[in-house]
């Protein structure tokens, strides 16, 4: 494993939206600290974005993402620190359509605005509870006091910080969809070899200037590990047999049998995850088939249907039928639930 | 061009952010809206992964995950009603005797103290009023 370097533009970032969050948290004894919360804040969000335009080539594609993104990120930021409800309820709505302008940069349209239609509704609702509910003269002190702030933001950073490197991790330079197309492409070349029967016919096939297939295989699978330790107990017999030295066809070919079976391993066993069965057809791209095969549009990325409404009922009201009946019998439940809950039962009258 | 990992990053913060909101915040209508927070981020992580793969089968969990906030916000938005009727108050702090018994009350005490100033004086009558003549004639007004 390469080590990764603790100080990273990333980490420190992460820090400063930590100290932001902390600052603005209500607390007892708050003085100026929401200013400073915003000042450490916007210099996150600032670090932030210059490593989004140093990573990503300039589209509008990157200045949409980083408007809708800015706003719902400062929204909900603004929404989790508001000392008063109202002003939370506000910026969740700004979080609300900005999210919405991130769904129509994913092709979601009617996604879009049926989440803008539902949490316009559960904002309104949230409004006229806050309306009934909420002292209007002296602030109740739940809202002007949160519970352990330092504790709770670490917890939230923590684990914001573990989701970031692992999908830094796993989204790597030599991503994993290549390494496994060089690995096709080696064991394709291993079984073609063991077909000939001409020892230098075969060793022009596995023997391509310096690197023999054994060597092209623990590079595509990342030079150690136990898949390359394998290598080296079953195909190299710990470094005696080398197939450009070695005149034995039968001991070239078993090397190269055990080799081949090794990557048909790798391929079987550390696949991408996507499902073993064939799904229905209905909803797309098939999901079983693998993803450098997928119809791409001009933009490098899987197709996605224009009428996007039309193939989503289709979807919903055939594969996905039972599930859409289940969801209309939650929501009937949890109408009456709602309804039986805030009932207030009839008081007896003293007599 | 984006690339999935951005997007999946976006979905993270924002259910990071309504994670600390759901354990910081005491206002039961501010956690209500945490929690919203946290279903808004994974939605996102929903699309993205649909739009990278081609295939519609994450936007209709979407759906059914915007569903599932509607009668989450129906049973949450009663529930906060009977619990303000109870306590007249939307602090979730003032729920802790629904812990343990053998458990210490994680409670400030300063906080206790704070709150004994800030109560409420009940209204009170001008002495111009006169009481009703029987008590049984006032409970059906």
């Amino acid at each position: 494993m390469n080590e990764q370097p603790w100080i990273t533009l990333t980490n420190l970032s992460l820090l400063l939206g930590w100290l932001a969050v902390y600052f603005c948290l209500p607390k007892r004894i708050s003085g100026s600290s929401r200013l400073v919360g915003y000042g450490v804040g916007s210099v996150a969000l600032i670090i932030t974005a210059i490593q989004i335009f140093f990573t990503y080539s300039f589209n509008p594609e990157l200045v949409l993402f980083c408007l809708f993104s800015f706003f719902a990120v400062v929204g909900a930021c603004l929404m989790i620190v508001a000392q008063n409800p109202a002003h939370g309820a506000i910026c969740f709505a700004l979080t609300i359509t900005s999210t919405g302008g991130i769904f129509l940069l994913l092709a979601a349209p009617f996604v879009m605005a049926a989440n803008i239609i539902v949490y316009a509704g559960a904002i309104i609702v949230t409004f006229l509870f806050l309306l009934m509910l909420v002292k209007q003269h002296n602030a109740d002190l739940a809202d002007s006091e949160s519970r352990e702030p330092f504790l709770a933001s670490f917890t939230g950073f923590i684990l914001l910080g573990c989701m970031i490197s692992v999908l830094n991790a796993s989204f790597s330079s030599q991503s994993q969809l290549g390494a496994r197309n060089e690995i096709e492409r080696i064991v394709d070349d291993t079984n073609k070899a063991l077909s000939l029967t001409d020892l230098s016919e075969l060793k022009a096939k596995v023997i391509n200037g310096d690197n023999n297939v054994v060597t092209r295989l623990k590079i595509a699978l990342g030079g150690s590990g136990t898949w390359v330790e394998r290598i080296e107990v079953d195909v190299q017999k710990n470094g005696t047999l080398m197939i450009n030295k070695s005149d034995d066809i039968a001991e070239i070919k078993s090397a190269l049998a055990s080799l081949a079976s090794i990557g048909n391993d790798y391929l079987k066993y550390r696949s991408l995850l996507r499902p073993s069965i064939a799904m229905p057809g209905n909803s797309g791209a098939d999901p079983s088939l693998p993803l450098d095969k997928i119809r791409k549009d001009q933009s490098g990325r899987p197709a996605m249907p224009a009428d996007n409404t039309t193939f989503l009922g289709k979807l919903l009201f055939s594969d996905q039928l039972i599930a859409v009946e289940l969801a209309g019998l939650l929501l009937l439940v949890a109408t009456i639930g709602a309804i039986v809950i805030v009932r207030q039962l009839p008081t007896k009258v003293s007599s | 061009m984006l690339d999935l990992k951005i997007y999946l990053i976006l979905g993270a913060i924002l259910f990071c952010i309504g994670l600390i909101g759901f354990v910081s915040r005491r206002n039961m209508i501010t956690m209500f809206l945490s929690a919203e927070l946290m279903l808004q981020g994974v939605a996102i992580n929903f699309l993205a992964f649909s739009r990278f793969r081609g295939n519609l089968q994450g936007q209709s969990f979407v759906l059914f995950i915007l569903s599932v906030a509607a009668c989450e916000a129906a049973i949450a938005l009663a529930l906060i009603v009977i619990l303000y009727r109870a306590k007249n108050s939307l602090d979730v702090s003032k729920w802790q005797d629904l812990r343990e018994e053998d458990l210490e009350p994680n409670e400030d005490p300063e906080i206790l103290l704070l709150d004994t100033f800030q109560i409420e004086p009940m209204p009170t009558l001008p002495v111009a009023g006169h009481r009703p003549a029987k008590e049984e004639d006032a409970s059906h007004v």
